[in-house]
């Protein structure tokens, strides 16, 4: 059952009780808040979700509390709470849900050390993955979400999920975060996405979220092999423009943006080697997304094996 | 899952697990979520981790919480390389300028070779130096590129005058931080160990020269730490610490006597009792019956006692991560204003509460 499949009350309630368990693959996630407003979100932008019954184990257990303290009386906060400490300064009670998904990634970024994960947008096509490794900024968040609305299978918009011994590519498909500009350029582009309410003044501008399309959600308990490694460098109003990365820098690239090569060390270094010998790797400079898009197709099908 | 196990709480079944790893066999899967979710909460998921691999029982463990209990280890495994790197550094740089040092803590377990060493999380790494040497030891460690944290002049005054440690030093790009001692306590507080003796006693190591506190002195310093200079807010973990160098230390010859002697020496025989009888409450810690019959010479005033070892117990016991908000506040306050009193005389302790409590204090941001 999805959690669309639920009643707003229903999502409400489960809140506000023993949590809803969010099968985000390959991990679950338990939301408890007695928020109204952040659980019809959330039921919109996991419409397509899978929930485990209430009894079923969750790897991450997360709160969205109502601020404490004086300051509750003067403006009304939210707390994100994970195994019962607030890693973050609260947030104003309205941002709730950028607070969830940005709080969810911190505690996906510190944990997930059974694969590397990498600082990157993922898509596949015919089941090859294309990278899109970049930092915050230089668009893959935009371009993760066009190349979803263009029949691609969106993985991920923010964690390349490599799988150890393989170097496949794990999806973990969530709500897109679209930042300022890119909001109204996706509304643009894909006028029939569905996109879920604006969040102004955030610490990142204003935020809305993406939600991903039902056939990627369907389909996030199934890896792809990667088939090439692109990096996005949006730069306005310039010219498209592809450029061949050879392997070496490409190696140190994707390992420098890592968010837990580190950590994971040896098996990491293998991952990552594996994948620059696998896929050829690119810089893909843009100015619009119709001709990024087109330059992503030519280069899947030259790298197409 | 037995019966015992589904009504007993997380706080409880983590003690238990962690003694005996076997009983994580029987868990069911609401009983791992919440057993999980309390291990990170007190910072010993890496720890349970450890336990589970060295009893052998992490390999039947079901699937999803054998990951989080490896990734873990993960983890906290290279935060102890990343401390074995950061001892090396500094080392390297102390050894050039003739300046002894003794690598106190997480480092030392790490260089001791303590299994658990690598199932802690790390955020600094320390060391002592002599007392004479710590501004040589400072200078050199800044020409060598290793930053001072920004503080205001209060906080560096704090630091300088009232405190065992200069401001924390950081190496630009790297995780750890330093944290320079020149002895194991405030020298303001009410205990005055002799930090002559501490050197006279250490023992010296492959590592660059680099030299350890004795295993009693180890002790004696962990159980200061914990009892006399720490909040005691969700500090199981400096428990575990204590638990694993009683079971590593306890088995050598003379052990048990020169702990209980050296504390009276050094008037550290307090802390020696807190931990003895914190340690026997809460975690059952193997200890002689004699060393805990010689230990009750340090015990405080009878009313004192009374209050404090059920409160130590308590505090000391693994925090549930469910009831919000969390439980004990009010004695983790008084332990608090405690910690305080013991560190500082009430002529400087007032003035310095006072500035604190007028001060914010700012924690991470979420979409930093």
């Amino acid at each position: 059952m999805t959690v669309g499949e639920l009643s707003s009350e229903s999502v409400r309630t489960r809140l506000a009780r023993e949590g809803l368990a969010l099968r985000i693959p390959p991990i679950t996630v338990r939301l408890r808040s007695p928020l109204g407003f952040l659980a019809d979100q959330v039921r919109t932008l996991y419409h397509d979700y899978e929930f485990a019954d209430s009894a079923a184990y969750a790897d991450i257990d997360i709160r969205m509390l109502a601020g404490a303290g004086a300051r509750r009386w003067t403006r009304r906060q939210v707390q994100f709470v994970v195994d019962g400490v607030t890693p973050f300064e609260p947030f104003p009670v309205e941002h709730a849900l950028p607070m969830f998904e940005w709080g969810l990634n911190w505690v996906v970024s510190h944990r997930l050390h059974g694969h590397l994960l990498l600082h990157c947008a993922v898509a596949a096509r015919n089941g090859r993955a294309l990278l899109l490794p970049a930092w915050p900024g230089s668009g893959k968040s935009t371009l993760s979400a066009a190349l979803a609305c263009s029949g691609w299978r969106l993985l991920s918009d923010e964690y390349g999920v490599v799988a150890l011994d393989d170097a496949r590519l794990l999806p973990f498909v969530r709500p897109v975060a679209l930042k300022n500009e890119s909001i109204e350029v996706m509304r643009a582009f894909a006028p029939d996405a569905f996109i879920g309410p604006l969040f102004p003044k955030t610490r990142k501008g204003t935020v809305a979220h993406l939600r991903p399309p039902q056939d990627s959600v369907r389909r996030a308990g199934e890896a792809a092999v990667a088939g090439a490694i692109v990096f996005p460098d949006f730069q306005h109003g310039e010219p498209t423009s592809v450029k061949r990365v050879p392997a070496s820098p490409a190696f140190l690239k994707l390992a420098g943006n890592a968010f837990n090569y580190e950590v994971v060390g040896e098996p990491a270094f293998r991952a990552v080697a594996a994948l620059v010998r696998n896929c050829g790797a690119w810089v893909l400079r843009y100015g619009d997304l119709a001709s990024a898009r087109a330059a992503l197709d030519d280069i899947m099908h030259q790298s197409s094996p | 899952m037995s019966a015992a196990h589904r009504s007993a709480t997380a706080p409880s079944v983590l003690i238990e697990s962690v003694l005996d790893p076997h009983i994580l066999r029987s868990l069911d899967l609401p009983a791992w979520e919440r057993l999980l979710s309390c291990a990170r909460r007190n910072a010993v998921l890496a720890y349970l981790a450890y336990r589970a691999e060295a009893t052998g029982v992490l390999d039947e463990l079901p699937p999803a919480p054998r990951t989080a209990l490896r990734a873990a280890r993960t983890a906290a495994a290279r935060l102890a390389q990343l401390a074995m790197w950061e001892i090396d550094r500094v080392a390297r740089v102390l050894l050039r300028a003739d300046i002894a040092s003794i690598a106190l803590k997480g480092a030392a377990y790490v260089l001791r070779g303590m299994p658990h060493a690598a199932t802690r999380l790390l955020s600094d790494v320390d060391v002592m130096v002599p007392r004479p040497r710590i501004d040589d030891a400072e200078r050199e460690l800044l020409a060598a590129g290793w930053q001072g944290t920004k503080l205001d002049p209060y906080d560096q005054q704090y630091y300088r005058r009232w405190s065992h440690e200069i401001p924390p030093l950081q190496y630009p790009g790297r995780v750890l931080g330093v944290d320079v001692h020149h002895t194991i306590c405030p020298p303001v507080s009410r205990l005055r160990p002799d930090p002559a003796a501490f050197w006279a006693a250490a023992e010296t190591t492959t590592h660059r020269q680099v030299r350890l506190l004795s295993p009693a002195d180890s002790v004696l310093h962990a159980a200061t730490h914990l009892f006399f200079d720490s909040d005691l807010d969700g500090r199981f973990r400096d428990l575990i610490d204590l638990h694993e160098m009683l079971l590593a230390f306890g088995s050598r010859e003379g052990f048990w006597q020169r702990l209980v002697e050296r504390a009276r020496q050094q008037h550290l025989g307090r802390p020696l009792y807190y931990a003895v009888v914190t340690l026997a409450d809460v975690l059952k810690t193997p200890i002689p019956k004699e060393t805990r019959v010689s230990v009750e010479e340090f015990a405080p005033a009878a009313p004192v006692r009374a209050w404090m070892r059920p409160t130590l117990s308590r505090l000391l016991t693994p925090v549930d991560p469910e009831p919000w908000p969390p439980r004990n506040r009010a004695r983790v306050w008084l332990m608090f204003v405690r910690s305080h009193w013991l560190r500082m005389p009430p002529h400087l302790l007032l003035p310095h509460l006072a500035r604190k409590s007028l001060r914010r204090v700012h924690g991470e941001r979420a979409d930093a």
